[in-house]
């Protein structure tokens, strides 16, 4: 263990020489792209990786980025307005673009590290850079993953931590459907949600109207008190902004007792070419989406076709034959999804269903906190060495004894510590795993 | 003209006595026996005639009436085949009882027809019920005269015929076996073959397996098919306390009862395995039949009841296992009697997690529908898995291990410290009736058991995030104090509470 624990901490000094600066210039660029859509798409195609990306000057990005053509949007060709009475909407429209124009310009003429720092919103919030070991691992799978994360829930920082922390672990499946739902629909949307959460799933959802809110709202009930995270709301708008609006009383419940995320910074109005974008990083932070209903042309359907990309699985809920709301789930079912009468189906899904393990990707980590873990020789250090164990894949106690070095009967009483505190959990075959599984 | 004898009838592991009587009077030619006798006592008879005859001595044409005493005690067996002879020839004057006020002989034994003797079965059981009653002597077949021989204060007289038997009658005894000496047999264990170290890998299980025997602690093991749940199963004897003086007597009686006791050994100095078939009858496994047998319960007494394919035993068969599993012994009612058979067992059950057996398996998939593995857990009750303190998973070891695993202890080693947990736990257990802290009940375990204040938080928090029922707890404190015991530490420590945790599976049973 002393051996990788050197071998970390000298990469550490050769290759990351300044991890503050990496993480600001990575807020940065989050930040940007919160107001234009596709930037980090080009960027990591122009370095590479994310990690290319982030080891560059901040002043040579911003350079690229104002360099026209490589992501300098041109005048968008859509479709001509008619005029008449929808004249005041487009002048609506063209007064929300450039007031977006007006402040891409402005991040981006700042400077990265008052940028990060002013992005810090004070208790309750958070926001998690590419770079940061709270980072949802499943994320990075992602060619253009979110740059950074902004979290938001009414409790304090450690609570916000703790709940990131079971984000980036737990089994977490995405209900999603139509916002204009049959009695039907909304009836299996809330069965989902309770059962799900009654099964230890956590339901991810885009805080809709609809399917997503039905679910979410069920899910909030069926949490317990003892539940750390009840629901995670994914928005295509700034985590502090309510939309939409009727589910006011909903977004506050999530706050509570859930977490709020977007890859969208502060303030963010809702745009139509954010959903997409949201549905992405919903898909991917799942092990598995659940269309309920939804029309052939619905956000639903994105996100079970990135969920397929990402290889997660996808899951539709029958409907009835030939109505529209059930064109999206019997396409899918026709295209051999898996069927969902009830969670237990979903819970058979996405057992197999296997999530980029952190360890895949620990080039990415920020190596300081991996050593933080492997210090010390006190219980809490040989859990986590247990747990560094574990994330190579999922072991029997004899394995993780023998990976460990420990003796059998204290292998087992760690892991078990590790499973009352909901890091690890027991499967069948006494095979172990980290709780993101 | 009258002669009788004193004999002794079993009805389960107790006697009673026995008078054998027979009268031999000048009338037309019969032989018929009274007293409630079964099919092979009224076929003695013919037996008897034959070996009379065979050994020289006289059976004449008169009536004989043999009648065994007392009158309502219904009598079975071939066991008083020798009594009858020996009653009609003090009947018949050919031989003359030699006693003489020194106290009565007792007979019992089958006779063949050419006048030998053949073992009886329970003959143990047989000779301490003789002894308490204070009678003098036992007259058996030479092959039950080592078991017999265990009773001390009683003196036994083998005879390998009738001719033999009749002359030890007439003498009144004249030579008796010599007391067995009880050291020298329990000395002269032979080691088993069934090592602990002889599996390899499956350190967690050995472990367990090591808990468990520590606190008597029932195990239910749960893995695929060539995990080596059997092969660990029959190594658990090998690391149980070596039985004592009282303990060897008292399987010894059950065995012999039951007719298994091998022709050579007169005593059992292995503690018992068990391992029936899961077809085997409700009666077969906690004991029954018309007259009451001991079944495989009070057969693996003291020692261990290996239940392979767990969910595929009889309904009834299960369910019947709890009383025993509670009690530690089985009582058989029937109309005229009631018997009670001892049944301090520990039981290991074993089972696939799911009917293909593959459920959880790294190597194979399982190709069972959810709804069947469900309904296969779901054959074993509640009030049954809650008698169950261990469930282990016993997964497949990769080849990998299997061909470099470490052996392991040896099964002496860990008998060792087994030992040592049993005294702690017997000092503590003093005056509760309990011996093991499989037996404490939810009383003992709040008096007896200390927990310290992290052992208390982890067990709150236990209870609560991994759902556990409040027997689920209970559970756990009697396996943590086994394991606090192994280690030697007074109070219950987090680690060990912790340690217990890992001792359970995630199936739906658990909560």
């Amino acid at each position: 263990m002393s051996d990788d624990r050197e071998q970390i901490l000298s990469t550490r000094r050769c290759l990351h020489g300044q991890p503050a600066r990496r993480r600001a210039v990575c807020i940065w660029l989050g930040t940007l792209a919160s107001w234009r859509g596709g930037l980090v798409k080009k960027l990591v195609a122009e370095f590479g990786s994310v990690g290319g990306v982030l080891d560059r000057q901040p002043a040579e990005l911003a350079a690229l980025i104002r360099k026209p053509g490589i992501v300098r949007r041109g005048k968008k060709s859509g479709p001509v307005m008619p005029a008449g009475r929808l004249e005041g909407q487009r002048q609506r429209h063209d007064a929300e673009r450039s007031e977006e124009e007006t402040r891409f310009a402005s991040v981006l003429a700042r400077d990265p590290a008052t940028c990060a720092q002013a992005q810090d919103r004070g208790p309750g919030t958070a926001v998690i850079a590419w770079c940061d070991p709270l980072y949802p691992p499943a994320l990075r799978q992602l060619a253009d993953a979110p740059l950074c994360l902004f979290v938001s829930a009414t409790c304090p920082d450690a609570v916000v931590a703790q709940r990131l922390e079971v984000v980036c672990r737990a089994a977490a499946v995405a209900v999603v459907g139509t916002r204009a739902p049959s009695p039907y629909g909304q009836e299996m949307a809330a069965l989902l949600g309770r059962d799900l959460t009654a099964q230890g799933i956590l339901v991810v959802s885009g805080l809709a109207m609809g399917i997503d809110a039905v679910a979410q709202a069920s899910a909030l009930r069926a949490a317990g008190e003892a539940s750390v995270v009840a629901t995670v709301g994914v928005l295509g708008c700034g985590a502090d902004v309510v939309y939409p609006h009727v589910n006011r009383g909903l977004y506050a419940d999530v706050a509570a007792r859930g977490l709020l995320v977007s890859e969208f910074t502060w303030g963010v109005p809702a745009r139509a070419w954010r959903f997409p974008a949201r549905n992405r990083v919903m898909a991917a932070l799942c092990r598995g989406v659940v269309v309920v209903e939804g029309a052939s042309r619905s956000g639903a359907r994105l996100t079970a076709d990135y969920a397929l990309d990402l290889g997660r699985e996808v899951l539709a809920v029958p409907g009835e034959a030939g109505k529209r709301l059930t064109e999206t789930p019997h396409r899918l079912l026709r295209y051999g999804a898996p069927i969902c009468e009830s969670a237990i189906d979903v819970v058979d899904a996405i057992a197999t269903v296997r999530l980029p393990e952190a360890a895949e990707l620990a080039g990415d980590l920020d190596p300081g906190v991996v050593a933080s873990l492997l210090e010390g020789g006190s219980d809490c250090g040989r859990q986590a060495g247990v747990m560094q164990a574990l994330d190579r894949g999922s072991m029997t106690a004899d394995q993780v004894a023998e990976a460990c070095g420990l003796r059998i009967h204290e292998a087992g009483a760690l892991l078990s510590e590790l499973e009352v505190d909901g890091l690890v959990a027991l499967h069948d075959g006494g095979v172990y795993r980290l709780r993101r599984a | 003209m009258l002669g009788h004898i004193a004999s002794e009838a079993l009805s389960g592991l107790d006697g009673s006595a026995v008078e054998v009587e027979a009268d031999v009077v000048a009338a037309a030619p019969a032989f018929s026996i009274v007293g409630l006798p079964d099919a092979a006592v009224q076929e003695s008879r013919e037996r008897v005639r034959a070996a009379i005859v065979n050994s020289r001595f006289e059976f004449p044409s008169r009536r004989i009436t043999v009648n065994l005493a007392p009158a309502d005690l219904r009598k079975e067996g071939p066991s008083f085949d020798l009594p009858i002879a020996l009653a009609f020839l003090l009947a018949t004057g050919q031989v003359r009882d030699g006693c003489d006020g020194r106290g009565p002989l007792a007979a019992v034994g089958e006779l063949g027809l050419d006048g030998s003797l053949r073992p009886v079965s329970g003959t143990l059981a047989l000779a301490e019920s003789l002894r308490r009653r204070g009678v003098r002597g036992l007259l058996l077949p030479a092959a039950n005269a080592a078991e017999a021989s265990l009773v001390e204060g009683l003196e036994v007289y083998p005879a390998a015929t009738l001719a033999e038997a009749v002359a030890h009658l007439a003498a009144g005894g004249g030579v008796a076996a010599p007391p067995a000496d009880l050291s020298a047999l329990l000395g002269a264990v032979p080691a088993l073959d069934a090592d602990l170290s002889d599996i390899v890998g499956q350190d967690q299980v050995k472990r367990a397996l090591e808990v468990a025997v520590a606190g008597a602690h029932n195990v239910l093991m749960s893995g695929p098919p060539g995990a080596g749940k059997t092969m660990l199963a029959r190594r658990l004897p090998s690391i149980m306390p070596a039985l004592t003086r009282a303990e060897a007597i008292e399987v010894t009686r059950i065995h012999s009862v039951a007719g298994l006791l091998p022709a050579d050994v007169p005593l059992v100095t292995q503690r018992p395995f068990r391992a029936p078939h899961h077809t085997i009858s409700s009666p077969g496994l906690v004991g029954g039949g018309g007259t009451p047998r001991p079944g495989e319960v009070s057969l693996g007494h003291l020692g261990v009841l290996f239940l392979d394919e767990f969910p595929e035993f009889r309904l009834s068969a299960l369910e019947g296992l709890r009383q025993p599993l509670e009690d530690g012994e089985v009582t058989i009612s029937r109309r005229l009697t009631s018997v009670t058979f001892p049944a301090r067992i520990m039981l290991v059950a074993a089972m696939n997690p799911c009917p293909c057996g593959y459920l959880g398996d790294r190597g194979q998939e399982c190709s069972c529908p959810a709804h069947r593995v469900r309904q296969y857990s779901s054959r074993l009750s509640g009030p049954l898995l809650d008698r169950i303190d261990l469930r282990l998973e016993v997964p497949r070891v990769p080849p990998r291990d299997r061909r470099d695993g470490g052996r392991g202890e040896a099964s002496t080693v860990v008998r060792a410290r087994v030992e040592l947990a049993r005294e702690r736990q017997l000092k503590r257990l003093a005056g509760t009736g309990a011996y093991a802290n499989a037996h404490m009940n939810a009383r003992h375990l709040r008096r007896l058991c200390a927990l310290d204040a992290d052992a208390t938080a982890l067990l709150d928090r236990a209870y609560e995030r991994l759902r556990l029922s409040a027997r689920a707890c209970d559970r756990v404190v009697r396996v943590a104090q086994t394991i606090a015991d192994l280690e030697a530490s007074p109070t219950i420590r987090s680690a060990h509470l912790a340690e217990s945790l890992s001792y359970r599976t995630r199936s739906r049973h658990e909560r």
